[in-house]
């Protein structure tokens, strides 16, 4: 019996728009919408027949006491063969419903889990055509969630709620119809608990929803601290944070315990509690039922037929409430799917893209406004023009937005107004795999999956021979740490590519970019996470690398600046100079305090 | 750095384009009426400059061939930055 809850929390969501919501359903569900019906149309049948089944079980009975009171009488006695034929029927009657029950459950879960495979296929197809400014505004388990655990709801719903609100509804028709036609007067009484099993139903309901909406919010809360403290839990460690972690995973935990508790409490009285009004009802049926039959009102057999109808009669109804229940989570999980699927994409690429093969690494900047957020400008009117192999060092205090350049040239984000030009095509009429291929990134952050070194390289040209990945290697200056390793290139990179250290990562990702040959780099020097003899390396590959290729720099070292042709220099994600490294010292503004305060006593080192 | 802007739709020929654009680029214009005149000079700018150039409308075919004629340019000559004006 599906409970309220499905076990998840994220089902108890009130959808914002219900009816919204299910006639999203319905369109998904239109592609299967034959093998749909069908299982509906099975699960009512397979319903019709078994419900039959108590009536002919009473016949039974009533074939029993008459056979009985004959002998008794000396009339005559049991007629076996009769009864065979009756168990035999009753058995074929069952055997039926079984059979359609199957074909039900076949064509459902058939239906549902297409579904659930279509609906993941287009979430993972539009994850890949949102703004990255999207990622930025929702949290990471948020959308994982969405994949999963909507998901999911949305599935078991489609396989078991529809047609269980179907087959309970018919259910209670066809018990209703049974019971009329044995006796319309305990019908009557058999009625009467049914109201008010409707109102304990809703006394529940109403009051566990609270919390059932409490357990689902300290659930997510307690989720989202063991996802930090396990992500981070070298991080905690080495702070001495477990206690100030265990304290908080404490408090949410008991958070959760209660509203758990209470909202399962609630929920688990509803059964108790129908079940004694429905046996109350049952105990009146059987004095009236005794009583019809004495008067030779109705068969026997019929007060058997009689009372299994009534017992099963409320069993539907909580059905129908929970599974009312349930539509409404997998409403509220569909609304969230939906609400992801129709999230306003990135703008597409150009449909006449301009695909120039040779590039030879000019860009402009004209006019370029950016804000994140769109009335929240940080980059007013820039233009800057940076000839083939110049040199752009970023530079700024920790958070000045750094990075925000690189994403606007490699399209991450659009632009509020003016153009980003590569060789004079505007980036925006290229196709944004053409510009990724033209711009090689090299981050402090190293990007590598699991796999094996060979295979990490060639992610940046996939058709590159052995020799030539070696080559790269050489350039890097990581070939030798390669060889140290016991398997070579052959050497596998675990899931967390914890197996090498920060600064030889971000070798392997320069030897990348060596052997994807971008005429335009972006590059993030090494900062103190990287050990003295590592940065040494990482500064030759980025040197060599760098040779004949136009590139941005998030410039660390004092050397990489003094040189660069030119210098952008951010302080709170705005650009507020730039200029060369002379131009920008005789100016004694920001670069010229930030250039004292961070490089002065390097001078001597250099 | 200078900026010049060229709009082919001001341009009735090819002949009209070509002096024009000579002398908005203060190029030597003596003669220069045809494709390869102007782009032998246009090779000749040793001055970092920018070039907005501009279709508004649809332009005559002969015209069309001054954007490769730009495109080239900033292809080989790496003082010139090339840069689409769009309406």
């Amino acid at each position: 019996m599906p409970s309220p809850m499905h076990g998840r929390g994220s089902s108890v969501q009130k959808p914002k728009d219900f009816k919204g919501s299910l006639k999203k359903i319905v369109r998904i569900l239109a592609p299967y919408k034959f093998s749909f019906i069908l299982g509906l149309i099975t699960a009512v049948i397979s319903v019709v027949i078994s419900v039959v089944g108590p009536k002919i079980m009473g016949n039974i009975i009533t074939e029993i006491a008459n056979g009985f009171m004959a002998k008794v009488q000396g009339t005559g006695g049991i007629d076996f063969d009769k009864i065979f034929e009756i168990v035999s029927l009753l058995c074929a009657v069952y055997a039926l419903s079984a059979a359609f029950e199957y074909v039900q459950g076949f064509l459902m879960s058939g239906v549902s889990n297409k579904i659930g495979y279509s609906l993941r296929k287009e979430m993972n197809q539009k994850i890949d055509r949102l703004p990255l400014s999207y990622f930025d505004t929702h949290a990471h388990g948020d959308i994982l969630s969405r994949f999963t655990n909507d998901v999911d709801t949305l599935v078991q719903s489609l396989n078991q709620t529809l047609s269980s609100l179907l087959s309970n509804f018919v259910r209670v028709i066809g018990f209703l119809v049974m019971m009329l036609s044995i006796s319309w007067k305990m019908t009557l009484l058999a009625l009467v608990i049914v109201p008010m099993s409707i109102v304990v139903v809703m006394f529940v309901v109403k009051r566990s929803q609270s919390y059932f909406k409490q357990q689902q919010k300290s659930l997510g809360v307690v989720n989202g601290h063991i996802e930090e403290m396990y992500s981070a839990h070298i991080i905690v460690k080495a702070f001495n944070g477990e206690k100030q972690s265990m304290q908080a995973f404490e408090q949410y935990n008991h958070a959760l315990y209660q509203s758990a508790w209470k909202s399962q409490f609630l929920s688990g009285l509803m059964m108790p509690l129908t079940q004694f009004i429905g046996n109350l009802g049952y105990v009146g049926v059987c004095i009236l039922g005794g009583y019809l039959a004495m008067r030779q009102e109705i068969a026997l057999g019929d007060i058997q037929s009689f009372i299994t109808y009534t017992r099963n009669f409320t069993q539907p109804i909580n059905q129908i409430s929970q599974s009312i229940n349930t539509l409404q989570s997998t409403a509220a999980a569909a609304e969230r799917v939906f609400e992801f699927l129709d999230q306003e994409e990135q703008i597409p690429d150009s449909t006449t893209p301009v695909c120039a093969n040779a590039t030879k690494g000019q860009v402009s900047f004209e006019n370029v406004v950016f804000g994140y957020e769109p009335e929240k400008t940080i980059i007013h009117n820039f233009s800057m023009y940076v000839k083939p192999g110049q040199t752009v060092a970023i530079v700024g205090p920790t958070g000045a937005g750094k990075t925000t350049i690189v994403k606007l040239l490699m399209r991450f984000y659009e632009l509020n107004s003016g153009a980003i030009y590569i060789d004079g095509v505007n980036i925006k009429d290229m196709k944004r795999s053409d510009l990724r291929s033209k711009v090689g990134m090299v981050l402090q952050d190293a990007w590598l999956f699991e796999g094996t070194i060979m295979e990490n390289l060639r992610f940046g040209k996939q058709k590159a021979s052995d020799q030539q990945v070696i080559e790269a290697c050489k350039l890097a200056h990581v070939d030798h740490f390669i060889h140290t390793l016991e398997h070579g290139y052959q050497t596998m990179l675990g899931n967390d590519t914890s197996n090498i250290s920060q600064g030889q990562k971000q070798l392997l990702t320069i030897a990348r970019a060596f052997l994807a040959d971008p005429s335009i780099l972006i590059l993030d020097e090494a900062t103190s996470s990287v050990d003295t003899r590592t940065e040494i390396l990482i500064e030759k590959g980025m040197d060599e690398l760098m040779k004949g290729r136009t590139s941005f720099v998030i410039a660390h070292r004092l050397s990489t600046i003094k040189n660069a042709d030119a210098i952008l220099v951010m302080d709170h994600g705005d650009i507020v100079e730039v200029g060369n490294h002379d131009q920008l010292m005789k100016k004694q503004g920001f670069y010229y305090n930030l250039y004292n305060a961070q490089f002065e006593g390097d001078e001597g080192i250099e | 750095m200078n900026k010049v802007r060229i709009t082919l739709d001001d341009y009735r020929n090819l002949e009209e384009a070509c002096s024009n654009i000579a002398l908005k680029l203060d190029l030597e214009n003596d003669g220069i009426n045809d494709i390869p005149s102007l782009q032998e000079q246009l090779m000749k700018i040793s001055e970092d400059i920018v070039i907005e150039l501009r279709q508004i409308n649809t332009i005559p075919d002969e015209l069309l061939r001054l954007q490769r004629v730009f495109e080239d340019l900033q292809q080989n000559n790496d003082h010139v930055y090339l840069i689409r004006g769009i309406g």
